[in-house]
């Protein structure tokens, strides 16, 4: 069995399994005042998840009270690892602040998108953003601004024709 | 046959399907590095150009850009761990590892050799199938094609990270994400509470583009370094060859995959998407070193990048004999055999064989065009990767809002994307696979469509009939398998712990 699953048996793995858990039996219970030809499909796998669930709660739980050398809840050995080791290091070990800071970056580009469009926001954020987070010179940063911003009036709007998020300004 | 055979590559090489099939391949190669801008959106975008064209000049422009997008999509995956493609997901898996660990050239050098050789085989294969496909596909019904589509649903559990539960608990989230919309049973809206951009269901493109591009791009935020890490061979035409050497020695496995993808192609409705995480599956189960796949195998990166592309000539296949699209590519790609005034069907064997074998042709000289480009310009690709993280930001954020826009021209696409974005981080935190949340929506729909369509032909019949029982067995090998193997393992320690 899996020997690597470090979260296994914390409290946010308990805690993720039953938000899961709770969706699924929302979702089964959603389903019950559909008709049966509707409802059939998503209740035979939000039953499953239920199951499923249910299944590794039951698992996580043993195995804490059994302490840290308790039997796995893994069914199997499974060798895949999906993300890289360097990408799940980086999101379990940035500090607050840094954290705080990009969510604020994030936040400034959706927001300033859904007010002003994309036209108005792609060179604003680029400026920006090259400004403050790689401390490019300002000339480098509004050279990149222009060019973000006619690549993507270029061969976006003229050449490809997509049509572009307008604000709501 | 043999001569409408090559009477068609004649006249592809003619100037103007020529011509048009370059301008197809320039447009493909940059969309297919873009990502989220799909091949199938851009299809659609180009498919009003083709008025007026002939049939092999249309199908030149058309198809000359689609498989390229293949190709091309793999180039993002490796570099940015962003995938051009939806169907480029899979080399997200190996091929950025291995650009993170200074690896770009060889990743880069496997992926695009093997998509080309993968290209070529596919293109064998369509040539080869086309007189014979049609009874096969004709034996097989509804009840056949949902086991299939289970079969590709328990290959999550070789993709399910560190545990087979947490796989499978996922792949009933996907599923559960993948009924969201009007039940085309009865038209009942399923899980829309009240809103009319949920009725339609949620699109795939929005949130493949979050699952998986808005968590590196935040990742890049976070660390603010360059995408590789280390300075290693990156750059140097050495690590390409190596690369292409891999390629070659893993020859087995590069035909067994891009057979997988022919065959996945061909079922209508299966697709790319499920392709490639069957073909890696495989690859991952067959491998002597199955404990490399997801930090950077080659052999993962070669099937990846071989499937990609010969699923697209298998899915060409039901286009072409039975009208039926494969996927949603062909399905735009279907539109364009009207537009040209072409009956799919047997008029494509008899009358118009000529341009059957034109699109053989176009995927062989395509490809080539594409992959000796993408060669020629690999070092400047390569480079790209060692890009201030900073700098690529704005661009990035910039691609993941179009790439999600574009798929419906909704806003609500982009929250969407957004909402996949912080799912695909949470995924990443908490230790939760990505692969078989995907698997599911993708399946869903298609799964439910035929139980529905099995149950109104057979009743419950449908559970015991001699090719459905063979897939049950499929399915149920697939699932034990590695349980065994774990007891196995499990007693083999436990007595090794006892002589100790």
């Amino acid at each position: 069995m899996s020997g690597t699953d470090t979260t296994r048996r914390s409290p946010t793995d308990v805690a993720i399994n039953v938000a899961l858990l709770l969706v699924f039996v929302f979702g089964y219970l959603l389903a019950e005042d559909w008709s049966l030809r509707a409802a059939l499909f998503p209740q035979i796998f939000t039953g499953v998840g239920v199951g499923l669930t249910l299944l590794r709660l039951l698992l996580l739980l043993r195995a804490r009270r059994r302490g840290a050398a308790g039997p796995d809840v893994t069914l199997v050995d499974n060798q895949a690892e999906e993300e890289s080791e360097d990408i799940e290091y980086v999101f379990s070990h940035a500090d607050g602040r840094t954290w705080l800071q990009a969510l604020a970056w994030i936040a400034v580009f959706f927001v300033g998108l859904y007010l002003v469009g994309l036209f108005v926001i792609v060179p604003v954020f680029s400026f920006a953003y090259l400004r403050a987070v790689a401390r490019t010179r300002w000339w480098a940063a509004a050279i990149y601004a222009v060019t973000m911003w006619a690549v993507l009036y270029l061969a976006f709007g003229v050449l490809l024709r997509l049509r572009m998020p307008a604000g709501i300004l | 046959m043999l001569p409408a055979f090559f009477s068609s590559l004649s006249e592809v090489l003619q100037s103007g399907p020529l011509t048009l099939m370059l301008l197809g391949v320039a447009i493909g190669f940059v969309v297919g590095i873009l990502p989220g801008l799909g091949g199938s959106v851009t299809l659609a975008l180009m498919l009003p150009f083709t008025f007026g064209m002939q049939p092999v000049e249309a199908f030149a422009f058309l198809l000359g850009m689609l498989v390229v997008t293949d190709t091309t999509g793999d180039i993002t995956s490796t570099l940015f761990g962003i995938p051009g493609e939806a169907t480029s997901a899979a080399v997200v898996l190996d091929g950025y590892p291995m650009t993170r660990r200074g690896e770009a050239g060889r990743a880069l050098g496997a992926v695009l050799f093997s998509s080309t050789l993968g290209a070529w085989i596919g293109a064998l294969a369509l040539a080869l199938a086309v007189p014979v496909i049609r009874p096969i596909v004709l034996a097989l019904g509804p009840p056949e094609f949902l086991v299939l589509t289970l079969v590709g649903l328990t290959f999550i559990a070789t993709l399910s990270g560190k545990s087979m539960l947490k796989g499978l608990i996922m792949a009933c989230l996907g599923l559960l994400v993948s009924a969201v919309g009007i039940d085309s049973q009865e038209g009942i809206p399923r899980y829309a509470f009240g809103q009319l951009y949920l009725w339609d269901g949620i699109d795939i493109v929005p949130l493949v583009v979050g699952l998986f591009g808005g968590a590196e791009v935040l990742q890049i935020m976070l660390s603010r370094g360059s995408i590789a890490q280390q300075e290693a061979d990156t750059g140097h035409l050495a690590g390409v060859r190596q690369g292409l050497v891999d390629t070659l020695r893993h020859w087995w496995l590069l035909i067994r995959t891009s057979l997988i993808g022919v065959g996945i192609g061909v079922v209508p409705g299966m697709g790319g998407s499920v392709a490639q995480w069957i073909a890696y599956g495989h690859a991952q189960q067959t491998s002597k070193h199955p404990e490399e796949f997801g930090k950077g195998s080659i052999e993962g990166v070669i099937a990846a990048g071989a499937v990609n592309n010969a699923k697209s000539s298998g899915s060409l296949i039901p286009v072409i004999g039975f009208g039926i699209p494969g996927s949603v590519s062909t399905a735009v790609l279907l539109t364009a055999f009207l537009i040209t005034g072409i009956d799919p069907g047997p008029e494509m064997l008899t009358t118009h064989l000529n341009v059957t074998f034109s699109m053989v042709w176009v995927i062989v000289l395509a490809n080539l065009v594409a992959v000796v480009a993408s060669f020629a310009l690999l070092k400047p690709l390569t480079r790209l990767s060692f890009i201030s993280g900073p700098l690529l930001v704005p661009f990035l954020l910039l691609v993941l809002t179009l790439g999600s826009f574009t798929a419906n021209n909704s806003f609500n696409d982009i929250f969407v994307m957004f909402g996949a974005s912080a799912l695909g981080v949470a995924c990443i935190r908490w230790e939760w696979p990505r692969v078989p949340f995907l698997l599911g929506v993708v399946l869903g729909g298609i799964a439910e469509r035929y139980l529905f369509l099995s149950y109104s032909l057979f009743g419950w019949g449908w559970i015991d009939r001699p090719i459905v029982l063979l897939m049950w067995a499929v399915l149920a090998s697939v699932v034990l398998a590695p349980v065994l193997k774990a007891i196995r393992r499990r007693r083999a320690r436990t007595k090794t712990e006892e002589r100790v």
